[in-house]
């Protein structure tokens, strides 16, 4: 067995040296910063102590077996090829395998490799690292054979232990620096807010998004200054809190720069960490959606109102509407425009106003919808419309930004009421205090609201014209049946005077007389109660103009005339009209008066000609005068000694019938002149009154 | 047919024709015509005047109705009245019952309606009457059970007689009230017997 050193003063000298080696490459191991350099330092180094000539580390091949050379120093190229791959079976593979260090005592026979007669000894083996995942094994070798001096050994083991310790700390640094990026990685990466502050209140970390919040690059100053006054008097006091309190920690929400924040201020033994949770988003879409229930539930209650509203209910209920969907939507002016006469005018029929807002009902009254042709364009077309800036209306609105601005109208709104196909009115929101702009969500669910005041809006007024309908039939049936009544009065009448004429006929007649000239007399009389009943019956019983009444008889009564005779008949126009009853006795009187010339002034003429005036007189009074130019009443019938049927009918008629005077005369033929008071009703009341 | 007595009537009618019917057919049925008034207001003249036995009238009439008529014609100068209408509402039928009307008669009547009518509104009238008479006759009794009532000299309650100057003159004062004849009558066996002349 060979001796490196033979006495303790070498053996000293030795270590001292060595230890100088070691001190160095334990330093340099130290301050490397991954282990691919501390093994190759320490292959290096390795080689650097007394009786070792080379080095190497083994890597072990986990998908092989094999052990891999991965470091060497001091070996030869041709060694490090032939040392390049340890497969399993072999010496030096088992040796590898072995977890503990190893000093085997090479002799001559007992070499490591052999190359090119030069042999290499394995001093030493040391594993470095040993795990499920990763293994490596250092071998130190030398030229010469031997033991390794124990001094060597112990240098070794500890320069092992080192490297040992420097993977371990290499592996914990690259561990936390791992650990701290995946941190930072974390923290740059959220969108909200992060800072951590020391005890002093000095910020000693934020992230992007903090430094983003504060339009700050200062990441380490006082809070105060990097965050600004703002935030800082908001959450100074929170900080104390967090400080002060036991808990360590607070939960907080506050907004700042048009944000919402839920800041989480949690206690560190540093100082303290803070997130700024930012709920903007979420805050905005939860006050959405309570918007949209609340409104939601507001249009089924204003929906459902609707359903059983009438007449003045109706109005109350609209107006109450307007008042709650205004408030809900934060508009100034809400308002119900209907419109009328084919689409040709809007009447603005309800409306709301917020406080101080001037309300405009009373003067968009009676509005011609081609004054707006913009606006009917769209309503036209049903599209429910919002103008955001009045301003921006193009320039054919021109009529309608007047109208608008006129008004103090910043942002308006509009949505058309449509019945089946057709348009009946629009629900209309102004802001008169800001600009505005509404989302889809709220103009679907407004046009809900504007089908259902439709609705209740069509049904009232097909209630109404209902209404209507039944009242002008109920007075129609009423008038119908007070004409039936009337009929049934005058046919009974008629009857009794047809009997009067018949009992008054016989009373006047004698066994000398014609029976023909009898019948065509009665015949005569009834027609004459027939013309008048036919007349008064068409126009319904009311008082009858007194020329067409005269016209009428005569041209009734003169159709019996012989036709070889002429005969003419002039009636005065005029405008009096008299009352059924009146009218009646006049028929009788003229249709006698008529039958009395034909019978006399014709039986010695063969041409006559008959003449009606009329006149107004005074308190109402009116005198017909009818004449012909016949031959005139004999004297006693003017002296009144001398009576027939057709004399006494007329007298009788006018005295009792008419209340008036009969005066006979002779004024170039017969005349009669009759002077009664105009009554427009049947019981006598003036109708000049 | 045609009634036993000869009744005088008065027509009361503004319309003329209609008037020849009635008076034809009542001449035909052997009435007399007492008169023919053109409304109720020349009516009530006329009926002071001919004194008729049954008035026949219209409603519907100028100056006054037929209905308005009817309530003074009762009132004043009482007399059987039938109506002699074109309208047949109930409320009219109603309304000249109340006014003392005893038959309505609706145009054009027959000769022998209206004979009915016209003895049906006579015959009501002569109940009428004498059953006025026997109201009066009975007020008249009846009053005079009263006064004989507070005479009694026993309280028929409580069996006290009835004595002292008070009595003395109430009773002096009934008697004096009745003629000596009437209360020998009631008082006197042999005047009570004896038959008035």
């Amino acid at each position: 067995m060979n001796r490196f050193y033979a006495n303790g003063r070498e053996r000293s000298q030795l270590v001292i040296e060595n230890f100088d080696i070691l001190s160095a490459a334990c330093i340099k191991l130290n301050s490397l910063e991954d282990s691919s350099s501390v093994f190759k330092h320490t292959v290096d180094s390795a080689t650097e102590f007394k009786s070792i000539d080379s080095a190497g580390i083994f890597v072990f091949d986990n998908i092989s077996g094999d052990f891999v050379l991965e470091y060497s120093a001091g070996l030869s190229g041709c060694l490090v090829d032939s040392l390049s791959r340890c497969i399993p079976g072999s010496d030096l593979h088992g040796m590898l395998k072995n977890d503990r260090n190893l000093f085997p005592d090479p002799t001559e026979d007992d070499f490591f490799i052999r190359e090119s007669g030069r042999q290499i000894f394995l001093k030493g083996i040391f594993p470095l690292i040993l795990s499920e995942t990763s293994s490596s094994v250092m071998f130190i070798a030398s030229s010469m054979p031997g033991t390794l001096p124990r001094e060597i050994q112990g240098i070794m083991e500890t320069l092992v232990s080192m490297v040992k310790a420097s993977i371990s700390r290499i592996e914990v640094e690259n561990s936390v620096r791992r650990s701290e990026r995946e941190h930072s990685f974390l923290l740059e990466s959220t969108n909200d807010p992060v800072f951590a502050l020391d005890g002093n209140l000095e910020v000693k970390y934020c992230n992007g998004a903090f430094r983003q919040l504060v339009c700050s690059e200062d990441g380490s100053a006082p809070f105060s200054e990097v965050a600004g006054l703002e935030l800082t008097s908001i959450l100074r006091e929170k900080f104390d809190e967090v400080l002060d309190s036991g808990s360590g920690f607070c939960i907080s929400a506050f907004e700042y720069r048009d944000r919402t924040f839920n800041v989480l201020i949690n206690r560190t033994p540093d100082g303290l960490f803070v997130l700024m949770n930012d709920i903007t988003v979420a805050e905005q879409t939860r006050k959405k959606m309570n918007f949209r229930e609340r409104f939601e539930n507001l249009l089924i209650t204003i929906s459902t109102d609707f359903i059983k509203m009438r007449g003045s209910a109706l109005n109350l209920g609209i107006n109450d509407a307007l008042l709650n969907i205004g408030v809900s939507i934060e508009v100034d002016r809400a308002y119900l425009f209907q419109f009328s006469d084919e689409l040709r005018i809007l009447k603005n029929t309800h409306e709301w106003c917020a406080t101080n807002v001037q309300p405009q009902i009373d003067t968009r009254q009676e509005l011609r919808t081609d004054e707006y042709p913009w606006l009917q364009n769209r309503l036209n077309r049903h599209w429910a419309f919002q103008i955001p800036r009045i301003s921006d209306l193009p320039s054919w609105a021109e009529a309608e930004r007047k109208l608008f601005e006129s008004r103090d109208i910043q942002s308006l709104l509009i949505v058309p009421i449509v019945h089946g196909n057709n348009l009946i009115a629009f629900l209309g929101f102004d802001c008169v205090n800001q600009e505005n702009y509404w989302s889809e969500d709220i103009i679907d669910l407004l046009r809900v609201v504007g089908d259902a005041i439709g609705n209740a809006l069509v049904r009232n007024r097909m209630e109404k014209k209902l209404i209507e309908m039944y009242r002008r039939a109920e007075k129609e049936a009423q008038i119908n049946a007070v004409l039936l009544k009337e009929v049934n009065h005058r046919v009974k009448n008629n009857l009794s005077e047809i009997i009067g004429i018949l009992y008054a006929q016989r009373r006047y007649a004698s066994s000398n007389d014609d029976h023909d000239e009898f019948v065509q007399s009665l015949i005569s009389r009834i027609r004459g109660l027939a013309t008048v009943h036919d007349m008064l019956s068409s126009s319904g019983w009311k008082p009858l103009e007194l020329t067409m009444l005269a016209r009428r008889i005569i041209n009734s009564a003169i159709t019996n005339a012989p036709d070889t005779k002429k005969l003419k008949a002039s009636i005065s126009k005029t405008s009096i009209r008299v009352n059924p009853n009146q009218a009646h006795a006049l028929a009788l009187i003229l249709n006698e008066l008529v039958r009395n010339s034909l019978k006399h002034a014709l039986a010695v003429r063969d041409s006559l000609k008959i003449k009606v005036r009329m006149r107004k007189r005074r308190a109402g009074r009116i005198t017909l005068i009818y004449s012909d130019n016949g031959p005139g009443y004999p004297e006693e019938v003017l002296e009144h000694d001398r009576k027939n049927l057709g004399l006494d009918l007329i007298q009788n008629l006018t005295i009792k019938n008419l209340q008036g005077d009969l005066t006979l005369q002779n004024d170039g033929g017969a005349s009669a002149k009759i002077v009664f008071r105009r009554t427009l009703t049947e019981d006598g009341a003036d109708g000049s009154k | 047919m045609e009634v036993s007595r000869k009744r005088k009537v008065l027509i009361v009618e503004d319309d003329h024709l209609v008037s020849e019917m009635i008076r034809g057919m009542l001449e035909e049925l052997g009435y007399e015509i007492a008169g023919e008034a053109e409304d109720g207001h020349e009516a009530l003249g006329m009926i002071r005047e001919v004194q008729p036995e049954v008035v026949l009238m219209d409603i519907k009439m100028p100056k006054m109705s037929g209905i308005e008529a009817a309530i003074l014609i009762q009132k004043h100068f009482p007399t059987p009245i039938v109506i002699l209408s074109a309208y047949e509402t109930e409320d009219l039928v109603k309304e000249a019952a109340e006014a003392g009307v005893g038959a309505y008669v609706v145009k054009p009547p027959g000769p022998a309606e209206l004979f009915r009518a016209i003895e049906i509104a006579c015959g009501r009238f002569e109940d009428m009457v004498e059953l006025s008479s026997l109201r009066r006759k009975y007020e008249k009794a009846l009053k005079t059970l009263e006064n004989l009532s507070k005479l009694l000299p026993v309280c028929p309650g409580c069996g006290e007689e009835k004595r002292g100057e008070d009595y003395s003159r109430m009773l002096s004062m009934y008697l004096s009230s009745i003629p000596v004849e009437e209360i020998s009558r009631y008082l006197c066996f042999r005047c009570g017997s004896r038959k008035d002349p």
